[in-house]
């Protein structure tokens, strides 16, 4: 198609818009101060009609929007039902103070990573890699620990601590991409539509042992809800999930056997990789300790200041999958940044940003599969 | 849907595309204000069961409270080492007639598993002898009322052990036999597995005998788990809770078929194997006693000590025959254990017999509601009248029986509270 028959899909400019988390005000004061010096000035009122498919955005007012957006023009032109990336139950862990306007914007940012991760994927020609992500159907029989269980043993993972969450997900055909995703209010958030591959997006800012259980609360929205549904059941759920994935029942019992003491909870976070309050936590919930050993060991955590940072670091679990297909791209293909960035979708500089610098330099594994 | 892993493919666990059409499959509980199904009425043989609170009992102390035993409400529950052996006698020499059974108690040595839902008790038995079918087999031939299965300790969240041992039974198609359900007490913490148990329980056929894990006092661990208890036994046509304490009066209000109340502090819960049970200081230098207004056991040297400075109730049960005080057991010696034990049970089977005297349903719930309200206002009397503040502390299961209203009851005063809010406003 010639540049001049590209018109922009009115649902992808409201997405790219909120990826960027700027209003249609501020969408409108960009591609003013980017138009060429003597040119009309763009209103809000111009953005709201565009958004809402009220007027065509193409040639040069198209060049303009991306270039408020920073996104290049193929990507607006995208219709994001098509491509995938507006539809499908999002899943998030999140605090309740994260205002809504942020939470669009990191749903618009996983939607557009969508986009991203398939460019590149098709580009390096490891698309269609079969996953083995399977719903498990909560009844009266089934609960979430159940669930987590039957994962665990679909994914043939031996007994004991789960050696890399991220690593069990890319490992069974799901992506996961990790980037500063802007508020530390939000962890993660995650998609699958039965059509695409399960995708998992995840801040970087927490620990590694949050980073561990919050990818695990994901992985249990992905397996056990396709559908909406009470929105605080749901959550419960992939917390009891994450609970039993990272923390089986049976070995947490033998672990606690010997009771606890904070230098025995330490010590276990060592092996578990959790936190020490998500470990303690459990062992009550199995009654492995009394009420009275959880209040004890929770008073002297409180009194020296582990509820807010906890001793024993957990080093942060990082992706493989994406930065493999990155390296493909660069390095077996030989494609330039510029044209490795056409494939996510992305401005050169983005790309670099989003890919390149962070991923390259810390996941430098090739792709497992 | 993931691949069941289980011996048994077309498993009713594993989700829609695994539940057998054919299947009996319990009513969904989704809508919670649908009344619970009507108590199931045990058939043939174990009809006798229907109603009573049996006395779980070792088999060297069926002597001293056997005198006690109401016949037409109670009978006997045999735990422990000669189990099998005295309950020959009790059939062949000793001419008890009355309800029989004999708890094999697996679940003292040996927790369930998923390959293992019923264990054997010891590594004599031979590899190709299946112990379920071997001690149902045994209690049948000493005469017992319904044989009751060898299951091991079902731990907190091994559901994996609970649909083992659950589908295992249910293929026996035996509605004489009863399922030993020996629960953590952790299955009553959470909604969720709260849920689970009841669709696990609601698919056997016979009663299901549900016995609660946990060092002493298992329903005083969690907040909720009288509420939890009741709702098993209401939801669960057949429940029966064996080897409890009181909440073998609370479960009858509830509505379950039958319970067991353990004839000596071991027998009133169960600990998961391995951990050895606690038990309160002093315990081997005197007697337990129930103290009849408090609602509560208390070790004979203790009451003794309490009311050494005041005059001790004296007790008008059919034992004590309003001679004995409490302060008299303060040691073993001599019958002390003997009468203790029989005045307990005594107790005990006044209060079955006001318990049953009641219509069942709403009547019954509320009248026990009312018992344990009024134990739990005697607390604070007996106290004052003894000038020691902390003489005697509500026990935090009582506390719970106290705060559990039956739904009405509880609805009334809800409506009560709003009225009155309605009002103030």
């Amino acid at each position: 198609m010639a540049s001049g028959d590209l018109q922009a899909h009115p649902g992808m400019l409201a997405l790219a818009r909120e990826s960027r988390g700027m209003t249609q005000v501020d969408v409108a004061a960009a591609m003013t101060k980017a138009a060429p010096a003597g040119a009309a000035v763009v209103s809000q009122g111009y953005v709201s009609r565009a958004e809402s498919g009220r007027l065509v955005v193409a040639d040069d007012r198209l060049q303009l929007y991306a270039a408020a957006l920073g996104y290049p023009v193929d990507l607006l032109c995208l219709d994001p039902r098509v491509s995938g990336v507006g539809v499908g139950l999002i899943h998030h862990r999140k605090r309740a103070s994260l205002s809504s306007s942020a939470l669009r914007r990191i749903h618009a940012q996983l939607a557009l990573v969508r986009v991203q991760v398939t460019g590149l994927a098709q580009a390096a020609a490891a698309a269609g890699v079969p996953h083995r992500f399977s719903r498990v159907l909560l009844d009266d029989f089934t609960t979430a620990k159940d669930a987590a269980r039957q994962v665990r043993r679909a994914w043939g993972l031996p007994r004991g601590p789960v050696a890399d969450v991220i690593a069990a997900i890319e490992e069974a055909g799901g992506l996961v991409v990790m980037r500063s995703l802007g508020s530390e209010l939000l962890d993660a958030v995650s998609q699958w539509d039965d059509l695409q591959v399960p995708l998992v997006l995840v801040n970087d800012h927490a620990p590694g042992d949050r980073c561990r259980f919050s990818v695990a609360h994901e992985l249990g929205h992905l397996v056990m809800h396709p559908a909406p549904g009470t929105s605080s059941e749901q959550e419960k759920q992939a917390d009891a999930f994450a609970a039993e994935f990272l923390m089986p029942a049976a070995d947490i019992r033998q672990a606690f056997a010997d009771g606890v003491d904070l230098a025995r909870l330490a010590e276990l976070k060592r092996v578990w990789r959790v936190s020490m309050s998500a470990l303690l936590r459990r062992a009550l919930t199995l009654n492995a300790i009394t009420e009275w050993q959880y209040r004890t060991v929770m008073v002297e955590m409180s009194a020296l200041g582990y509820r807010t940072a906890e001793p024993v670091e957990v080093e942060l679990e990082r992706p493989t999958r994406v930065p493999a297909l990155v390296d493909t791209l660069l390095s077996d293909r030989g494609l330039a940044i510029d044209e490795a960035a056409a494939c996510a979708r992305l401005l050169p500089e983005d790309f670099k940003g989003l890919y390149v610098a962070v991923d390259r330099s810390l996941s430098p594994e090739p792709f497992r599969r | 849907m993931w691949q069941s892993t289980a011996r048994y493919p077309l498993s009713r666990f594993e989700g829609e595309a695994m539940i057998d059409p054919s299947a009996p499959l319990p009513r969904p509980r989704s809508d919670l204000t649908e009344p619970p199904d009507a108590p199931q009425a045990l058939s043939g043989a174990l009809g006798v069961l229907q109603g009573r609170m049996l006395l779980q009992v070792s088999p060297a102390r069926v002597g001293y409270l056997r005198g006690q035993l109401d016949a037409g409400r109670s009978g006997l529950v045999l735990c422990g080492k000669n189990a099998l052996r005295k309950a020959k006698r009790l059939r062949e020499e000793e001419q008890f007639s009355g309800p029989l059974l004999v708890d094999p108690a697996v679940y003292e040595v040996r927790a369930a598993s998923e390959e293992e839902p019923f264990p054997p008790a010891s590594e004599d038995t031979f590899a190709f002898d299946d112990p379920l079918e071997v001690s149902l087999a045994e209690q049948r031939a000493v005469g017992v009322t319904a044989p009751v299965t060898p299951t091991g300790y079902i731990r907190a969240e091994d559901s994996d052990a609970l649909k083992a041992a659950v589908r295992r039974v249910a293929d026996l198609d035996d509605a004489q036999v009863v399922f030993a359900a020996p629960v953590d007490v952790g299955w009553l913490r959470e909604e969720d597995a709260v849920r689970q148990l009841i669709a696990c329980l609601r698919l056997v056929k016979g009663p299901k005998a549900i016995m609660l894990g946990g060092q002493m006092d298992p329903l005083a661990r969690h907040g909720r788990a009288v509420d939890h208890l009741r709702r098993v036994i209401e939801e669960v046509p057949g429940a029966a809770l064996l080897r409890t304490d009181l909440a073998a009066f609370g479960a009858l209000a509830a509505g379950a078929s039958f319970t067991a109340f353990g004839a000596g502090s071991r027998l009133r819960h169960i600990v998961a194997p391995g951990e050895k049970a606690k038990t309160s200081k002093g315990f081997s230098t005197s007697p337990h006693v129930l103290f009849a207004e408090l609602m509560d056991f208390f070790l004979g040297k203790t009451l003794a000590d309490r009311f050494a400075g005041a005059p001790a109730p004296v007790c008008g049960c059919a034992v004590c025959e309003g001679v004995w005080a409490l302060d008299e057991f303060a040691s073993n010696a001599g019958e002390r254990p003997a009468r203790a034990a029989a005045h307990n049970v005594a107790v005990l089977m006044e209060w079955l017999r006001t318990l049953t005297a009641i219509t069942p349903g709403l009547a019954r719930q509320q009248w026990w509601h009312e018992h344990c309200g009024a134990a739990v206002e005697r607390y604070p009397l007996v106290n004052a009248q003894l000038r020691q503040p902390d003489a005697f502390k509500v026990p935090q299961q009582l506390k719970q029986w106290a705060l559990a209203a039956p739904a009405s009851v509880a609805d009334g005063a809800n409506g009560q509270t709003a009225a009155n809010h309605q009002r103030r406003s």
